[in-house]
This record gives C-alpha cells, sequence and structure tokens, in this order.
C-alpha cells in the first residue's frame, strides 16, 4: 500500500480568482458534487477541495496523473492581503505547508480585465506559475468589448489563455486537458511587499496594458448586460420601490424559512417517533428506553434543523448568483452602521429570528472582522423559533383571562425587546473590541445573472452536511447527558416507579434541588429550574420538562392546556417561599427576561465555537447567562416589591 | 437625469479612512485619472453607486472621501 501511495502522482491545482469571477462556478463544474471543505490551520475561512469528475477523467486518452487534486480559494481582488478570505489565499500560495500547488488557474471575468489583472502582476511578480481562464466571455462580445488576447500573453508571459462559460460548460475539456498535459516545474515563491505606492505603480502599468489590448466598441445595444443591469437597478435600488420590492422578498424568504420548513421538519419529526416507537415495542427496559429516548431523540434533535438551514442557504446562495445580495448590503448599510454593524450582516441577523445555528453559519460572509464578531455575538438575542413555544406558555399564563390582544402585544414587546438588547450588546462589544477599524464596505456590484440552479442545491446541501458534520456531535452527546441526568440513577433490574418519580429522584432533579437557592431569587423552585436547565438541550424542551416535572402526560397542546391549570395551583414545596404561589407576574417577567437573554441553546454554543473558538464562545456563554440571570433576578425583586 | 460623470483626480488618505481602504479602493479597479459615474446614492444617501467600464461599485462615505475630483 505504501508503496503505491509513493508513487501515486497527483496533480494539485488551485483555483484563484476575484469574487464573482466565475470561479466557484468552474470549480463545481470541474469536480461535480463531491467535495469537501478544508480549514486552513489558524484561520476559520473555508475552503473547498475536490477531485476531478470521473466523467472529465475518463474522456483523457492517456491519463498523465493518478490523481487531481482541485482547491477552490477564498475570492480575492488583490494579494496584498487585506481581508481575513485574502490572507488564506496569500498564505495558501506563499506558504505552501498544507500541500504543494503544481498548477495555479487564474480565473478572469472578461469584462473586468481593467482591475482583474492585478492578481496575474502580482503572480508574476512572486515568480509563481500560472495559467489565465477568461470567462463572461459572451458578456464581454455584448458589451462590444473586442480583447487582443495576443497582446495579454505577451504582457504577462502567458501560454495561450483558455476560455470557460459558466453556464453551459463550454471550455471545460480543453481546461481539463490542459491539467493532463501539464508539466509540473519546480519554483521558489517571492514574497514581494506592496505598499500603497508600488499598487498605484502597477494600476497605472495596468491601465496601459488594458488600453492596449481592450478596444470599446462604441455601438452598444441597448439590451446589453450592463445596460440590462442598469436598468434593473433603477428599481431594485430606487429609493422607494427599491425598499418596497426588498422588504417583499425578505417577507417571503423568511417566511418560507417557517412554512416550506414546516412540513419537513414535521416529517423528520415523525419519522424519528416512528423509529423510537418501533424501538419501544421491540427492545424493552432500559435499553429500548436509552435507544428511543436518548439516542433517537439526541440524532432527531440535530437532524430537525436541517430543513431550515437548506432552505436559508438556498435563497441566500439564488440571492449571491443572481447579484442581489451584494445590493441588498448597500440598501441596509445605514440603519445596520447604527447598531456598529455594515450591510453584510442583513440576512445573518434577520435568519436569526428564525434560528441562531444558520444564522451563525451565514456571518461568514461578512468580511469585516470586527462586524463579524459582534454579528455572532448578538445573533443569539434575536427571538428565534424556539423561544416561541416559552413565551406562548408564559405569555398563556400571564392573560389566561384577558384579551388575546394583550397577549399579542406582549409578543410584539418580547420581538422588539429583542432588537434593543441586540443593539445595547452591539455597542458594547464595539466598545470592547475597540475602534481601530475603519468603516468599509467597497461591495461589488455585479451584473445580474441567471444563476444555476443544480449549483445551488449542491452548496445549500454542503452547508447542510457542514452543520451535521461540525456542529452534531457535540449536541448530540449533550442531548445524551441530559437524558442520562433526568433518567438515573434507577434500580437496572426491576424499576418499580413511575415516569414522574424517576424523574423527581433524578442526578438533574437533585441538582436542581441542590442549586433550588439559585432560583429562588428568581421567584420560582427548582421543577422550573430543571426545565431551565433542560432548555440548555434546546428551548423548546421546557415545555415538555415542565411537564414531566408537574407530572403532565400528553402532546405537546395537551401538555400546555395540562400546564396552565398545574401552573395556578403550583406552591412552593420548601425553601423560604414555602406554600407561596411559583407563578407570579414577577416570576413569569423573570422566566421571560431569563430566556430572552440568556445563551441556553447547546446547538448555538457549539457553531459559535465551531466558528469563532472555544474562548470566545464561552465568554458569551458566560456573559449571557450570567446578565440573563442579573437582569431576572433585578425585575423579580423589583416587581415583588409592588406585590407583583 | 443623466448620471454625473466625474473625473478621479486623486485617491488619498482622510481622516475618515486608512491606507488599507485606500489600497483597496485601488484594488477595485480606481486610480487617479479614472472617469466615473455616480449612479445614485441610496441606503439614506450614505451609500454611493457608481460605474466605470463594466464594474458597479458601492461605496461608503469614508470610501468617497478618499476620491478627490
Amino acid at each position: 500500500m505504501s508503496e503505491i501511495l509513493a508513487t501515486e502522482k497527483t496533480l494539485n491545482t488551485i483555483l484563484i480568482g476575484a469574487p464573482n469571477s466565475g470561479k466557484t462556478t468552474l470549480y463545481n463544474w470541474l469536480t461535480g458534487s463531491k467535495h469537501k471543505t478544508v480549514n486552513y490551520p489558524g484561520a476559520t475561512i473555508e475552503f473547498s477541495k475536490g477531485e476531478l469528475k470521473p466523467e472529465l477523467i475518463e474522456k483523457f486518452k492517456i491519463k498523465n496523473f493518478d490523481k487531481y487534486v482541485i482547491y477552490d480559494t477564498p475570492g480575492i481582488y488583490s494579494l496584498s492581503p487585506k481581508s481575513a478570505d485574502e490572507e488564506v489565499t496569500y498564505r495558501i500560495l506563499t506558504e505552501q505547508t498544507l500541500f504543494q500547488i503544481d498548477l495555479a488557474l487564474v480565473i478572469i471575468d472578461a469584462t473586468q480585465l481593467n482591475r482583474q489583472l492585478l492578481i496575474c502582476s502580482q503572480l508574476n511578480e512572486m515568480k509563481i506559475p500560472y495559467q489565465m481562464i477568461f470567462t463572461m466571455n459572451d458578456v464581454s462580445r455584448l458589451e462590444g468589448l473586442n480583447i487582443s488576447e495576443s497582446e495579454i500573453q505577451n504582457e504577462f508571459s502567458q501560454n495561450q489563455i483558455l476560455h470557460f462559460d459558466g453556464l453551459l460548460g463550454a471550455g471545460l475539456l480543453e481546461i481539463t486537458d490542459y491539467m493532463n498535459q501539464y508539466q509540473a516545474i519546480s519554483y521558489t515563491v517571492l514574497k514581494p511587499e506592496w505598499d500603497l505606492k508600488s499598487i498605484q505603480n502597477l494600476t497605472e502599468k495596468l491601465q496601459s496594458v488594458y488600453h492596449r489590448s481592450v478596444k470599446t466598441n462604441a455601438q452598444i445595444s441597448a439590451d446589453s448586460p450592463l445596460a440590462r443591469t442598469l436598468k434593473i437597478d433603477e428599481y431594485l435600488l430606487h429609493p422607494f420601490f427599491g425598499s418596497i420590492i426588498f422588504i417583499s422578498l425578505m417577507t417571503l424568504l423568511f417566511s418560507s424559512i417557517y412554512w416550506i420548513s414546516q412540513p419537513f421538519m414535521d416529517l423528520i419529526e415523525s419519522g424519528f417517533a416512528l423509529v423510537s416507537d418501533v424501538i419501544n415495542n421491540h427492545i424493552s427496559g432500559l435499553l429500548g428506553q436509552f435507544l428511543s429516548e436518548g439516542i433517537i431523540a439526541a440524532i432527531s434533535g440535530v437532524v430537525i434543523f436541517v430543513p431550515q438551514i437548506f432552505i436559508l442557504f438556498l435563497f441566500i446562495g439564488f440571492l449571491e448568483n443572481t447579484g442581489y445580495l451584494a445590493r441588498i448590503a448597500a440598501l441596509v448599510d445605514k440603519p445596520l452602521s447604527l447598531i456598529g454593524l455594515g450591510g453584510r450582516s442583513f440576512v445573518p441577523m434577520l435568519s436569526g429570528f428564525a434560528c441562531a445555528v444558520p444564522a451563525i453559519m451565514a456571518t461568514r460572509n461578512i468580511k469585516s472582522k470586527k462586524e463579524k464578531l459582534i454579528a455572532q455575538f448578538i445573533i443569539p438575542f434575536m427571538t428565534c423559533s424556539a423561544r416561541l413555544p416559552v413565551y406562548a406558555l408564559i405569555l398563556g399564563f400571564l392573560f389566561a383571562d384577558q384579551s388575546p390582544i394583550k397577549a399579542g402585544l406582549a409578543m410584539a414587546v418580547l420581538y422588539l425587546m429583542a432588537i434593543v438588547i441586540g443593539a445595547i450588546a452591539s455597542g458594547l462589544v464595539s466598545k470592547i473590541i475597540g475602534g481601530s477599524e475603519k468603516s468599509h464596505l467597497s461591495l461589488d456590484l455585479p451584473l445580474y445573472r441567471t444563476p444555476r440552479f443544480k449549483i445551488l442545491f449542491i452548496q445549500a446541501i454542503e452547508k447542510s452536511k457542514s452543520f451535521l458534520v461540525r456542529a452534531g456531535p457535540i449536541i448530540f452527546v449533550l442531548a445524551l447527558v441530559l437524558w442520562a441526568a433526568s433518567q438515573f440513577p434507577r434500580n437496572l433490574q426491576n424499576e418499580t416507579r413511575s415516569s414522574y418519580e424517576i424523574t423527581e429522584q433524578s442526578y438533574a432533579a437533585q441538582f436542581g434541588k441542590k442549586i433550588q437557592p439559585v432560583f429562588e431569587p428568581l421567584g420560582v423552585d427548582w421543577r422550573v429550574g430543571f426545565g431551565i436547565l433542560s432548555a440548555f438541550a434546546a428551548r423548546e424542551v421546557f415545555v415538555s420538562a415542565m411537564a414531566i416535572v408537574f407530572h403532565i402526560e400528553g402532546d405537546e397542546e395537551v401538555q400546555s392546556t395540562g400546564l396552565l391549570e398545574q401552573m395556578k395551583n403550583a406552591k412552593f414545596e420548601s425553601g423560604q417561599y414555602l406554600g407561596q404561589p411559583i407563578f407570579t407576574v414577577a416570576s413569569c417577567v423573570g422566566i421571560l427576561i431569563f430566556f430572552m437573554i440568556a445563551l441556553q441553546c447547546l446547538s448555538t454554543f457549539a457553531i459559535l465555537k465551531k466558528e469563532s473558538g472555544m474562548t470566545l464562545a464561552m465568554t458569551q456563554l458566560v456573559s449571557s447567562n450570567v446578565v440573563a440571570y442579573g437582569l431576572a433576578v433585578g425585575a423579580v425583586t423589583v416587581l415583588k416589591a409592588y406585590g407583583y | 437625469m443623466l448620471p454625473a460623470k466625474k473625473i478621479i483626480k486623486k485617491i488619498e488618505i482622510t481622516d475618515k479612512s486608512d491606507a488599507t481602504i485606500v489600497e483597496r479602493l485601488y484594488d477595485l479597479g480606481l486610480f487617479d485619472g479614472l472617469q466615473i459615474q455616480i449612479l445614485r446614492h441610496v441606503s439614506f444617501g450614505q451609500i454611493t453607486i457608481l460605474q466605470f467600464e463594466q464594474t458597479i461599485l458601492a461605496l461608503n462615505k469614508s470610501e468617497m472621501s478618499c476620491l478627490k475630483f
């Protein structure tokens, strides 16, 4: 085996290019759907690694390599790194520690030669061999650009320039043939220091190359892609209609995260419930319970997020690939700047109202490190769908005999408060991080184009897989730990206690009772404390956990109705408030405040840890929960003092 | 109304910007002597949409402050 590995001949190819140059489209044509994401050591930026599709390899007359590995690097404007993305691409090129680059393919949008040739100039200075591939050739023809490729080839000491059409895949075989025929040469990478002066000189030189090699036909048709884009922008960026279209599209997007994903989530839930029933019917005792309520419930708790993640990323992909996402970022830059964020943070922030997990994953699109940190910090405050069952239960109790309008208004206040808290937190985090970073937007607004839906689907599947692989294990393990804590100790041979008794005497309950003094300032006893602790598995678990400790059986709806009755009569069984009612206006407000601010969701914690590391995730976990507890206790104390 | 055509005389660091922003503007294809068209202002006038050749860019106030016409 080692002999085979030793003689295996691999061609490592990397794709480099500006954002929107068609780099990832080419990558998808070359590799198909099978690729994995790679993290550069010490960086959170991911890039893709894949292998040439077998059907493309089959077309070679002689296969010159055993393996054709292709890497898709983050999009860059220049090799003088200014963002985390550019830093990663620069390090891949200069360090070559992860892999030795045999061939660099530079993808250049033929309509953007005036600026995308900069990367080639820099690669020449770094002495890295590369091959140019022009994309958007049809658009450049429609725009009336006459490009003298021989002039460019001479200027950059290049071979014949290759071409690629992203929509139909034309030019793909020429590119794969070039790769197969490629004879790797050894080279030493230079690392020039590009300061402002040298960038100015480089730009000046490139402008003269551009004007020598590209002639523009003055007679451009009115329906050229640029003219069409400018026409569409008259509506989409219109001060009034632009906002209406934008709000409508966003409403559609986020309501669809709920509505489209709901049937799939129901399907997943009932699928797992079916498996759970089958297990319960065939395997009795603790093993059956462990498999159905422990393992299956834990897997279900992870998989349940997939439909929302898939739909969100499908939509984001659609908006991005049509060219509209960049325009959204421009439209909302000002409102978001009021809370220290930029336009790029909009989609992640809004997604947070559905679920923080995909929302935090979407912060990868934010270029500024500071903005990304702020966004990741405040997204968990947004009212995600998992908070709704908790809010519904508590508001249902508070406004039980009153007009539903009051409960609705209270719900609106909770949503609004989440935004206010997010804004305050953003201001604080912004101050703590410091203000050395100047605000920058510098957005490229690409020409509008029709996306390839197959690619959008592949990318959304990739994101969903990435979530399952990265966040899945931690959610799974912690869900199992919580299950065990609520089911043990027990008699493994002959357990005669009811499920209520088991829970009531479980480690979790014992722990809850021990730390009742912690929950008492919130105006609640160990049972609500148990509910709050269980909610760390997932917020909505609060309702079912409360149903267990208040001994209610049935589905979620039955549990809620029965619970309301039990909550009215629930009294402290021990401690300083012995005999007093647990659920008062004060304690309910305390619970609401705690749920509004606390970072309880383990899935969110898992994804935060993955995106920004353990230290930041822990800081966020501790600070949010301490603040949530402090504010809730403060509110309860004040309300109790006024007799509520 | 026809978009306003302007020629960039100089790109320089201002008190609202820094060297990184100026370098980024060069990376994006802007340079001294380039003729651009200001298409519109969006986001409560904070963002300027401009066009040159086949490129459309959105710049914020600190980035625009670097462009001297």
